[in-house]
C-alpha cells in the first residue's frame, strides 16, 4: 500500500475532478507558490483564511489536490483502504495522527478524525492531498486554518517551521507571542490593528531563515492567516469594532467568534518581517503594560509544547528549529496591562530596541 | 522505584529534549507533559542520553559538584523515581563495556542542589490523541475545558 499510496491518491484525484471539473487557486506563502487544485467548487471557500499575496500562477513549488468521497474511488485497493480507515480508524492512526501502515520518510501521511480529513504530503514530489470523507462542512477551526498539518509537513521539509504563536511588526522588524491559549497572544495582536503596527497572525505562522545573516539575526516570520479569534463576550467588548466582522454569529457556546481581518483591514497586514524578538504575553491586571528579560528555555517552554502539540506527526525536527530560535532570538515577558492603548506603544519600543542592537 | 543495579536510558523516541546553558527542557510526546531541569538534574539527563545506572551517574557528577559520589547517589534515587514516573526514562540493557562517563567541560566544586524534576501537564489533553475515548464529532484535537498549569515539583 505504502507504495503505490501517493499515486492512487493521484489517480483517484483525476477520476473525481472528470466528473466534477476542477477549479485551481494559486497562492504565495512564506514565499513560496502554492497551487491548491479543488474537484468541484465545494471546498475552495477554505482558501479565504489565507493572506493573500502576488502568486506566481506559471510554477508552483507545491500542488495540493482537495476532494471529498462523494464518488469512491475505482482502485479497490485504495477504496478498500479508505473504507477501512475511516470506519476503524483507531486501528490505523498513531497517538501523533499518523497512519501507522503509511506515514514514513517517504511521505507524510495524516488523519484527523471527527471531520475525516485526510492529508498526504509527497516532499519530494512536491504533491499534496487533502481528502474528506463526506461532503459536509467542516468545523470551524479547520475553516480558519486550513490544512495545517499538511503545511507543517510541506514546509518542514524547505526548512521553514510551522508555530503556534501571534506576530505583530513593521517591515523593519517584528516580535512573536508564545504561549498556550488564553495567555493574550491574540488580544495583545488585535489591539495592534490599525496602529503604527501591522498584524501578521493571531495563532499561527511559519518562522524561515533568510540564510543572509548571523543565526541572530535572519529568522523571518511569514504570515499564513489572516483570521484572528475571540473566546467570548468579554473579549468582543475589548474591540467593539470587530464585532460587525464576526464570521460565524451563530456560533455554538464553546466556539470562539472567527474573523477574516484581511478583508475589513487590508492595510493592516504584513506579508513578513525580521523576529526581533520573542514575548511571552502574561495578564497582569495591572493598568500598565511593561515587559523584562526572560530566558531561551522558557521561551522554548511557551513555544514548542503548544506548538507540537497542534501539529499531527510532529517532532525531533520541530523541537530542534524551535530550540535554535529560542536560543538565538532575545525573550522577553510581555506584562500585560489592562490598558490596551498602550500595548501597540510598548511593543514599539521594544522592536526599535532590538532593532538598534 | 529506581534500581541502583538498573541501566536506564532516556525514552526515545517520545522524549525530546532541548539544552540551554543550565536548564534543559524535555518533552514527552507520549504523555504530552514538559519538563524543566535545572543544575545536576540536566547533567544527569544528558549523561541518561547514552544509558547510565545511577551509581555511574553518581560519580560522573561528582567530578563537577562539590558533593561524594555516595551523597549524590542518594540524591539521585528519587529522581530517578521522578524521570521514571514522568516516563522520561526507561530501564535499558547493560552497556559493552565503555569508558567512564564524563560531562563535557571541566568545571569542578559546583554547589550540588539535589536534582528535581519541574513537571507540567496543562497542555496533556491537546496533545494526545486518545483514539478510543477522546475524540468526539468535532475532531482532533478536542481538549476538555482548559485547566491552569500543575506545576508539580
Amino acid at each position: 500500500m505504502r507504495t503505490n499510496f501517493v499515486d492512487y491518491l493521484l489517480q483517484y484525484f483525476e477520476e473525481t475532478v472528470a466528473e466534477t471539473g476542477a477549479c485551481t487557486e494559486n497562492i504565495r506563502l512564506a514565499e513560496r507558490d502554492i497551487q491548491f487544485c479543488f474537484a468541484g467548487e465545494r471546498s475552495k471557500d477554505l482558501m479565504r483564511a489565507f493572506v493573500r499575496g502576488n502568486a506566481s500562477p506559471a510554477a508552483p513549488e507545491l500542488r495540493v489536490m482537495v476532494w471529498d468521497g462523494q464518488t469512491p474511488p475505482r482502485n479497490h485497493v485504495l477504496r478498500a483502504y479508505l473504507f477501512t480507515l475511516t470506519n476503524w480508524w483507531h486501528e490505523y492512526v498513531g497517538p501523533r495522527g499518523h497512519l501507522l501502515d503509511v506515514h514514513g520518510p517517504e511521505f507524510d501521511a495524516v488523519y484527523v478524525p471527527g471531520p475525516d480529513l485526510l492529508y498526504v504530503v509527497d516532499s519530494r514530489r512536491n504533491l499534496a492531498f487533502c481528502w474528506k470523507r463526506e461532503p459536509t462542512p467542516l468545523p470551524y477551526w479547520e475553516v480558519c486554518s486550513p490544512f495545517r498539518p499538511l503545511l507543517h509537513c510541506w514546509m518542514r521539509s524547505r526548512g521553514l517551521q510551522f508555530v503556534h504563536a501571534a506576530a505583530v511588526g513593521t517591515p523593519a522588524g517584528g516580535v512573536l507571542m508564545a504561549g498556550k491559549g488564553g495567555s493574550g497572544k491574540s488580544s495583545t495582536a488585535l489591539a495592534c490593528l490599525q496602529t503604527a503596527l501591522r498584524y501578521l497572525c493571531d495563532d499561527y505562522c511559519v518562522i524561515g531563515r533568510s540564510g543572509e545573516k548571523d543565526p541572530g539575526e535572519d529568522y523571518v516570520a511569514h504570515a499564513l492567516y489572516s483570521t484572528a479569534k475571540l473566546v467570548g463576550q468579554p473579549d468582543l467588548e475589548r474591540f467593539p469594532a470587530l464585532a460587525r466582522h464576526v464570521w460565524n454569529p451563530d456560533r455554538e457556546e464553546d466556539q470562539k467568534a472567527a474573523f477574516f481581518l484581511q478583508e475589513h483591514y487590508p492595510e493592516s497586514f504584513l506579508d513578513h518581517f525580521p523576529l526581533r524578538a520573542m514575548l511571552l504575553p502574561v495578564v497582569t491586571g495591572e493598568r500598565d503594560t511593561g515587559f523584562a528579560p526572560c530566558s531561551a528555555s522558557k521561551a522554548l517552554a511557551a513555544l514548542a509544547p503548544s506548538t507540537l502539540s497542534q501539529l499531527p506527526a510532529s517532532g525531533a525536527d520541530d523541537l530542534r528549529f524551535l530550540g535554535q530560535l529560542a536560543k538565538h532570538v532575545p525573550a522577553y515577558e510581555l506584562r500585560l496591562g489592562t490598558d490596551i492603548g498602550q500595548i501597540p506603544g510598548v511593543l514599539r519600543e521594544l522592536i526599535s530596541l532590538q532593532a538598534a542592537e | 522505584m529506581a534500581d541502583n543495579q538498573a541501566y536506564y536510558r532516556v525514552n526515545t523516541p517520545g522524549v525530546l529534549y532541548e539544552q540551554f546553558d543550565d536548564e534543559l527542557v524535555a518533552i514527552n510526546l507520549d504523555s504530552g507533559s514538559y519538563h524543566s531541569l535545572v543544575g545536576a538534574a540536566a547533567d544527569a539527563f544528558l549523561l541518561l542520553a547514552s544509558e547510565a545506572s545511577i551509581p555511574e551517574l553518581a560519580v560522573a557528577l561528582s567530578r563537577k559538584y562539590a558533593a561524594t559520589a555516595a551523597q549524590i547517589e542518594t540524591a539521585l534515587g528519587g529522581f530517578a523515581d521522578q524521570l521514571l514516573k514522568e516516563k522520561l526514562i526507561a530501564v535499558a540493557p547493560e552497556p559493552a563495556t565503555r569508558a567512564p562517563l564524563h560531562l563535557p567541560g571541566n568545571q569542578t566544586g559546583v554547589a550540588f542542589v539535589p536534582p528535581n524534576v519541574a513537571a507540567y501537564h496543562d497542555l496533556q489533553s491537546l496533545f494526545l490523541l486518545d483514539p478510543i475515548h477522546e475524540v468526539g464529532e468535532q475532531g482532533w484535537p478536542q481538549a476538555p475545558s482548559p485547566g491552569g498549569p500543575d506545576s508539580a515539583p
